[in-house]
């Protein structure tokens, strides 16, 4: 029997354990069958433990489906590059600002962020000349704790960044000179595709205990930041994936592109090193942009950098050591989020009695989500990480293309600027399924609880 | 008015030219067989490709009368033996056509028989439309494309192509690799990819070790996945 909110997939074939799908009944009624064919090919991995999980915004993708979770015996187990995704630590992160922007300060506020975020395949702040080798290095290390001592974070942003923004274990001795290359000129960049940096409101409360106990209130602004390690993640991700073809790694895997190493192996250790490494530049990646933003706010509206305050930061491509019913274990989250619940160790002291701050956005014309995490055990304290897309790219394009989406949008209050008028069409909020049906199976599945609803308002797309 | 056979070609079209008397896009072609104003009664021939064609425009002739756009096949034509696309019938502006001009990505369309009816248009009086060598299918997260060739050599060549209408900067670096398998070709566009995101930041991210090369009558087929 099920619980309520999930579906169960008994072990057939090869399935080492049983599948979990997190989902509604709303959400049951989309053809998902080869991403659960997917789900169920995760659960063939050696070393897994529990189920092979998919969260309620899951969809094809490769080898593992997006919205997957899957962990591993560390000793037995593998490190699969397609269970993490080619951007690692792609994730998002919020902050707040206690007071209204105004209608005639939008578009100021829109031009500042604009000029001074990097966006699209644009560069970033990190050329030769700007950061030296061993600074690039050590930021590799020490992710957003490297903005902290060069003026460009507070304390309290790591406080509220998981796992204090850094992953232990990185290491860029493994690390091709191409990857290095390719993340260094776009440090400090949102990148393409869905990533963005959007203003908008607190719309509604669902939780008023947790949104005060977080300092957030109903009319405030909200500020998201979604993007990741750029061309750095990708090219590790890439890097890893030729050398386990090329060793033979997916040979008897009941897919290729689920290619793993096991994780004690000297493979799967040095992915591990380099996704760390990764995984830091990410979070010193959405530091950076933090930075820019609180500098385009001041410039534009005279705001103090500091009031405006992180609430979380999140990864949702990631796979990481974590202790679950008192064992170690190595969990991949790829298009899923951690939601670690009230009372656990990992988490800041302002987070201890409420559980983690979840976001999810969902698109740039109807909502985001801010939740608390619940912990919940059969899905290693996980939730969903997006709405999902219901239009493939070129079916926006097709749909779009030839009209004037920017002007569609702010007919409908949402101020867009991109870099790509493409990537506006490609990105239109009916490309998304509507991200309130995901947190309501989210939410009957007792994974994380709804504590405010975010509206968009100003949106910088790549 | 006039009659000729040729090829309509499908490109992404450079946007910031020189201003003059630019052809409209579905008007640009190479031109294979020019009959003036006789008339040509016959029923038009499929050409011997078993799919289209393809290549990179790699710079700008400077002609009697016309400014035109000098194609690179990657396998070069029979016929005609110097081909060109004709782009503006305004002379004289070199420097700017110089100026303006980056390589980008083509492959022939169709072959049809051409009706000039003034004004810079022309009629296409019959038609015979070619097998496209690739084609953007959907994909949930990412972009997908069908890409065919008859060996993987073609599938490596077609496949960057593909990536060059989405880049089109990155067309310059395609050159006359022969890769042996489909990771060769997985692992070769990704070093394309790598040098396009170095040079001036690419909105593609990688191509994916997925999907099989499939036979499908005379032609291979394989579905490219590309993240972005």
């Amino acid at each position: 029997m099920s619980e309520k909110g999930f579906v169960t997939y008994p072990r057939e074939g090869d399935m080492l354990v049983p599948a979990l799908l997190v989902a509604s009944h709303k959400i049951l009624q989309e053809d998902l069958s080869k991403p659960i064919e997917q789900l169920k090919n995760v659960a063939t991995l050696p070393g897994i433990v529990g189920h092979s999980l998919a969260m309620p915004d899951i969809h094809w993708g490769y080898g593992f489906p997006i919205g997957g979770v899957a962990a591993f015996d560390l000793e037995h187990g593998v490190i699969s590059p397609g269970g993490v995704g080619y951007d690692i630590n792609c994730g998002v992160r919020l902050a707040v600002l206690d007071r209204k922007i105004e209608e005639k300060e939008r578009e100021r506020l829109v031009t500042a962020l604009y000029e001074e975020i990097p966006s699209g395949v644009g560069r970033g702040s990190g050329k030769r000349g700007e950061i030296s080798d061993r600074d690039y290095e050590r930021l590799c290390i020490e992710g957003a704790k490297f903005s902290l001592e060069h003026g460009e974070a507070y304390p309290e942003d790591l406080e509220a960044t998981e796992s204090y923004g850094k992953i232990d274990g990185a290491n860029l001795s493994h690390v091709s000179n191409e990857a290095k290359n390719r993340g260094r000129d776009q440090l400090g960049s949102i990148g393409s595709g869905n990533h963005f940096v959007e203003v908008g409101i607190v719309e509604e409360v669902f939780s008023e205990e947790i949104a005060k106990a977080w300092g957030i209130k109903k009319g405030m602004t909200s500020l998201l930041i979604h993007s990741g390690s750029r061309g750095f993640g990708h090219q590790i991700c890439q890097d890893t994936l030729d050398k386990y073809m090329k060793k033979g790694y997916q040979k008897g895997l009941k897919d290729p592109q689920l290619v793993a190493a096991p994780f004690r192996s000297q493979d799967g250790q040095m992915y591990f090193a380099s996704m760390a490494a990764a995984a830091n530049f990410a979070f010193n990646n959405r530091q950076r942009i933090l930075h820019r933003a609180r500098k385009a706010f001041h410039k534009a509206l005279g705001i103090a950098p500091k009031e405006l305050r992180m609430i979380y930061d999140v990864c949702h491509n990631i796979a990481k050591i974590e202790n679950h019913g008192g064992r170690d274990l190595l969990v991949h989250r790829k298009g899923a989020t951690r939601a670690f619940g009230p009372g656990h160790p990992e988490l800041a002291s302002a987070f201890q009695k409420t559980g983690q701050p979840v976001i999810v956005p969902g698109d740039m014309g109807r909502a985001s989500y801010l939740l608390a995490g619940l912990g919940h055990p059969l899905t290693f304290a996980s939730c969903c990480h997006g709405a999902g897309r219901h239009l493939s790219r070129i079916q926006s394009m097709k749909k779009w293309g030839g009209k004037d989406p920017v002007a569609y949008m702010k007919s409908q209050g949402v101020i867009v600027k991109a870099t790509s008028p493409r990537t506006i069409c490609e990105e239109m909020p009916d490309a998304y399924k509507d991200v309130t049906t995901v947190i309501e199976a989210v939410e009957e599945a007792r994974l994380a609880k709804a504590v405010v609803r975010l509206r968009p308002s100003l949106v910088i797309k790549g | 008015m006039s009659w000729f056979l040729g090829y309509s070609v499908e490109a992404p079209w450079p946007e910031d030219l020189p201003t003059g008397e630019i052809l409209p896009i579905e008007s640009r072609h190479i031109t294979t067989q020019f009959f003036g104003s006789k008339k040509f009664e016959e029923k038009i021939e499929k050409p011997p490709f078993l799919i289209a064609p393809g290549g990179v425009v790699d710079g700008v002739l400077f002609l009697k009368h016309v400014v035109a756009y000098a194609p690179s096949f990657f396998e070069p034509l029979k016929e005609p033996p110097l081909p060109h696309i004709t782009i503006s019938r305004t002379t004289g502006q070199e420097e700017m056509w110089e100026k303006a001009f980056k390589p980008f990505p083509f492959y022939l369309k169709g072959f049809h028989l051409f009706h000039t009816i003034g004004h810079l248009q022309y009629e296409k009086v019959q038609s015979i439309l070619l097998e496209a060598p690739f084609e953007e299918i959907p994909h949930t997260a990412d972009i997908a494309f069908k890409v065919k060739g008859r060996h993987v050599k073609d599938l490596y060549l077609h496949a960057a192509l593909a990536l060059s209408f989405r880049a089109p900067t990155l067309c310059k670096w395609i050159h006359g690799y022969i890769p042996n398998s489909l990771d060769e070709v997985v692992t070769s566009l990704n070093k394309l990819l790598y040098l396009l995101d170095i040079e001036e930041g690419s909105p593609l991210k990688a191509v994916s070790h997925a999907g099989f090369v499939e036979e499908k009558g005379q032609l291979l087929e394989w579905e490219m996945i590309v993240d972005v």
